[in-house]
């Protein structure tokens, strides 16, 4: 139900609290520090950290098993990179093309570590210790991160499974809006929350049972949450227009219309679920968050090589591993609305009446209506500006319809 | 030649080092000696080219103080847009390389994004006068008034340099120019952007001789211009050199640090490198960051044809070109940085571009860091001294002070700590003359020309 959705939302943002110091948009401590390593004998609280898990990961090599203070640095680390990565690529507004070697490299590093995560998705219950109660709520968010690491994250190897489990759903693309099955399947599994006496968020709601897992990966948190999750996106994406990639001549002018896609829903996410989001103190941290625009690519040449050849269905995690690449870039959207602590306080969340043209510059990491339906209309071939209202209305309505799905009203 | 080491704390001890230093409206973003040494041209970020030219005091006197003035001013490239893609070309230089010289003029190639050019830079320093239809300020004579003839005379004229645009190399590049370097039978040069490098004849300008099909692409269709697959791509092409005495050969370096040379005897299509260079990665020093620091930043061969050496983001290393499993030779730069990768990351210093440069006898390599510091090894001895490029070291009579970046712990007088480096000020360009003992160093916004002098 919603609180069982918001139960994993809230898990994460409990996370993104203790991250607030880290995760400042990478724009603005970018600029405090742009030339000095630490703005002057200021130091920043992670930097020792960094200097610490730089330390420790180089000690004990990035895949190594670590006992569980170094993990945790590690995992810190990782996902700062991970974030800062991501604000690198999509934040970019140069009046030139962005340099090819700088973005394959970021890229890169994407991969890498989505990858790693992936692994260790798989791998997770074996480091895992057994679920001691939680010491303080930093502790508790960073456990509960885990599983929705996990659940979300995961690129299963039982492709096969997860796929034949998530193919009814997708069958039916403008019918399984109303289906309830999706819903239930988006539940953070009762295994899940039995095995780890880490209650997330302890919502007690009575949760339908995951179907079994694969036998090949013992105790696998359902993948079936994160694919009727992707199937949900799947809809989304099929609702709105995504051409199909065109092959231009430049290397990142490429339609990542799914990526917008895929960026879209969230967007709409707080202002329909803000008030069906029932668990307690964790509604009000989730909107705000969400809230906060996921960065899209506001040029073409922005976006990275990578989601160049995403068509609607390669969405989907589950699908072949080559289009990982595309499928790594639904992840990144998940993870990025729910790791990105991006600052909304300047932001008011309202894409239809957004003034157009509204200048961003306090908004650096943000992107405004206008800049979605710009992006959204170079694929189409069309002139930038020209009717490129009606796809984004079209899919507000859309999005409304799926938002109820999800929250269960 | 080589820089003399000694002193009490095996430091270097530039003796009289004469230095001059030129400020320019812009920011530098190439240097480069020509053959002889005489002519150091640089390009800026405007789109400009500035020469200098080297005067000696007393010629006779080989070893004596010598000045580089200002020789000629010209604007190589102007910013374009680019309306298919909406985004402007900048007018930056990125390489200038410049031609043997074969008679009075000078011909250099300078290099944007997208366009390459062909300059002449020649010299009038005489006129004729005494023309018998025409007035000397170019009048016509009336043709009744003539009465003798008389023969046109050269008299001197103050010196005037032009330059004047003989080729324009353009619409072959789709990604951004790296490298230009002129091939040593000096007819035709290579140009290299991320995916592919293309083979220039000097005189052709409508089309490259022929594009050879290096790098990282699946794409088998040499006129094809975008890729087959881009979301595979995984490594671009960083610099291109041809080597300096064989026609045939050049070297190309990659993101993921390997550098291929190839033969373009075998194939055309050098798609088949005749050699891979590439060091396997040290399993202590991995982390996050291990691919974007291997990425070369510049390939050099030595003057006598024997090694190359590449820059990454830490380290220089020279090659042996017959020892492709690992370089003979790895000076670190500035490990100091290594463990705050994280921040250079974010401000994106990491992925600055230093170049690097042999000296004339290949016994010394020089390179640029941070806080305008620049790092001179030598090869033959084994020492290296860090070197700080500023207003300071260029007064008269001023001994260059050999400096110390503390990593960690107590810091000793005289040293400077890792976090008071400035990484705004970064010395990415460095020249050396190709046969006396000065160095051109490029910070941001000035040039300075160090010279040990020997009495």
């Amino acid at each position: 139900m919603s609180s069982s959705v918001s139960l994993t939302l809230s898990a994460m943002f409990i996370q993104d609290d203790k991250y607030d110091d880290a995760l400042q948009p990478a724009a603005a401590r970018c600029s405090k520090f742009r030339g000095y390593m630490l703005g002057k004998g200021a130091k920043r609280k992670l930097d020792e950290d960094e200097e610490g898990l730089e330390g420790k990961a180089l000690a004990e090599g990035p895949g190594a098993m670590v006992d569980g203070l170094s993990k945790v640095s590690y995992t810190l680390q990782r996902q700062t990179i991970f974030n800062m990565s991501l604000m690198k690529l999509y934040n970019h507004r140069a009046l030139t093309e962005p340099s090819l070697e700088k973005r394959v490299l970021i890229n890169n590093m994407l991969r890498r570590i989505q990858d790693e995560l992936k692994q260790e998705g798989n791998l997770r219950p074996l480091f895992f210790p057994p679920s001691p109660p939680p010491d303080d709520p930093v502790d508790e968010g960073f456990r509960e991160a885990q599983p929705a690491f996990s659940v979300l994250s995961m690129v299963a190897p039982p492709l096969s499974q997860s796929t034949a489990l998530s193919t009814p759903v997708l069958t039916s693309p403008s019918s399984g809006l109303s289906n309830p099955a999706p819903l239930e399947a988006c539940l953070t599994p009762a295994s899940l929350l039995e095995e780890d006496s880490v209650t997330l968020c302890t919502s007690p709601s009575p949760l339908a049972p995951p179907p079994p897992p694969p036998p090949t990966l013992p105790r696998l948190p359902s993948p079936v949450a994160r694919d009727s999750f992707s199937s949900a996106l799947d809809e989304i994406e099929e609702l709105c227009p995504s051409p199909l990639p065109t092959a231009t001549s430049a290397p990142g002018a490429t339609s990542h219309s799914s990526l917008t896609v895929t960026l879209q829903m969230p967007l709409c996410l707080p202002s329909l679920n803000s008030g069906a989001l029932d668990s307690k103190d964790c509604s009000k941290p989730c909107s705000p968050k969400l809230e906060g625009l996921v960065p899209l690519p506001e040029e073409s040449s922005a976006a990275p090589n990578a989601p160049e050849t995403l068509s609607p269905n390669s969405l989907d995690m589950s699908t072949s591993p080559s289009a990982s690449s595309s499928g790594f870039l639904t992840d990144l959207a998940l993870d990025d609305i729910l790791f990105a602590d991006i600052d909304t306080s300047m932001y008011d969340f309202d894409p239809c009446t957004s003034s157009s043209g509204a200048a961003p510059s306090k908004l650096a990491p943000m992107v405004t209506a206008d800049e979605l339906l710009k992006t959204l209309s170079p694929y189409s071939g069309a002139a930038p500006a020209v009717s490129s209202n009606q796809p984004f209305k079209m899919d507000l309505t859309e999005l409304d319809h799926i938002m109820e799905v999800l929250v269960g009203s | 030649m080589s820089v003399s080491f000694g002193g009490d704390e095996g430091g270097v001890n530039l003796t009289n080092v004469v230095c001059t230093s030129h400020h320019t409206a812009d920011i530098i973003s190439t240097v480069e000696f020509n053959h002889s040494g005489e002519l150091l041209a640089t390009g800026d970020k405007g789109g400009r080219v500035v020469i200098f030219q080297q005067e000696t005091e007393n010629k006779s006197q080989p070893q004596c103080r010598s000045e580089y003035n200002v020789y000629s001013t010209f604007q190589s490239h102007e910013p374009e847009f680019d309306y298919l893609k909406s985004l402007e070309i900048e007018e930056k230089i990125n390489k200038i390389r410049w031609l043997p010289q074969k008679n009075a003029a000078q011909f250099l190639l300078s290099t944007n994004d997208k366009t390459i050019k062909l300059w002449k830079i020649s010299e009038r320093d005489k006129r004729p006068e005494g023309y018998n239809l025409k007035e000397e300020d170019g009048r016509y004579r009336d043709a009744s008034t003539i009465t003798t003839l008389r023969v046109p005379v050269f008299r001197p004229m103050d010196l005037m340099v032009e330059a004047s645009p003989r080729r324009v190399f353009a619409n072959a590049h789709t990604y951004h120019i790296n490298s230009i370097s002129v091939n040593s039978d000096n007819e035709t040069y290579l140009s290299a952007d991320d995916l592919r490098i293309n083979l220039w004849h000097l005189e052709i300008t409508d089309r490259s001789f022929i594009q050879l099909l290096c790098g990282f692409n699946s794409a088998s269709d040499i006129v094809d211009i975008k890729p087959a697959n881009m979301e595979e791509l995984t490594e671009v092409i960083t610099a291109a050199e041809f080597h300096p005495h064989q026609c045939n050969t050049f070297v190309y370096s990659s993101s993921k640090g390997t550098i291929r040379l190839c033969d373009m005897r075998a194939s055309a299509l050098c798609d088949k490198h005749s050699k891979l260079f590439e060091e396997p990665e040290d399993p202590s020093n991995r982390s996050f960051f291990s691919e974007i620091i291997s990425s070369i930043s510049d390939v050099k061969f030595s003057h006598n044809g024997r090694y190359m050496m590449t820059r990454d983001y830490l380290s220089v290393k020279i090659w042996d070109l017959n020892m492709e499993n690992r370089p003979v030779e790895t000076y670190q730069v500035h490990e100091y940085l290594r463990s705050k990768l994280c921040s250079l990351y974010e401000n994106d210093c990491i992925f600055d571009k230093f170049e690097c440069c042999w000296n004339g006898n290949d016994s010394v390599v020089m390179t640029g860091s941070y806080n305008n510091f620049f790092r001179m090894l030598d090869r033959t001895q084994r020492r290296d001294v860090t070197l700080e490029a500023s207003r300071e070291s260029c007064k008269p009579r001023q001994v260059l002070k050999p400096r110390r970046v503390c990593a960690g712990g107590k810091r000793k007088k005289d040293e400077i700590s890792v976090d008071s480096l400035d990484f705004n000020k970064k010395i990415l360009h460095t020249a050396w003359h190709p046969q006396e003992n000065i160095i051109a160093v490029a910070t941001t916004n000035n040039l300075y020309i160090f010279q040990e002098k020997v009495n």
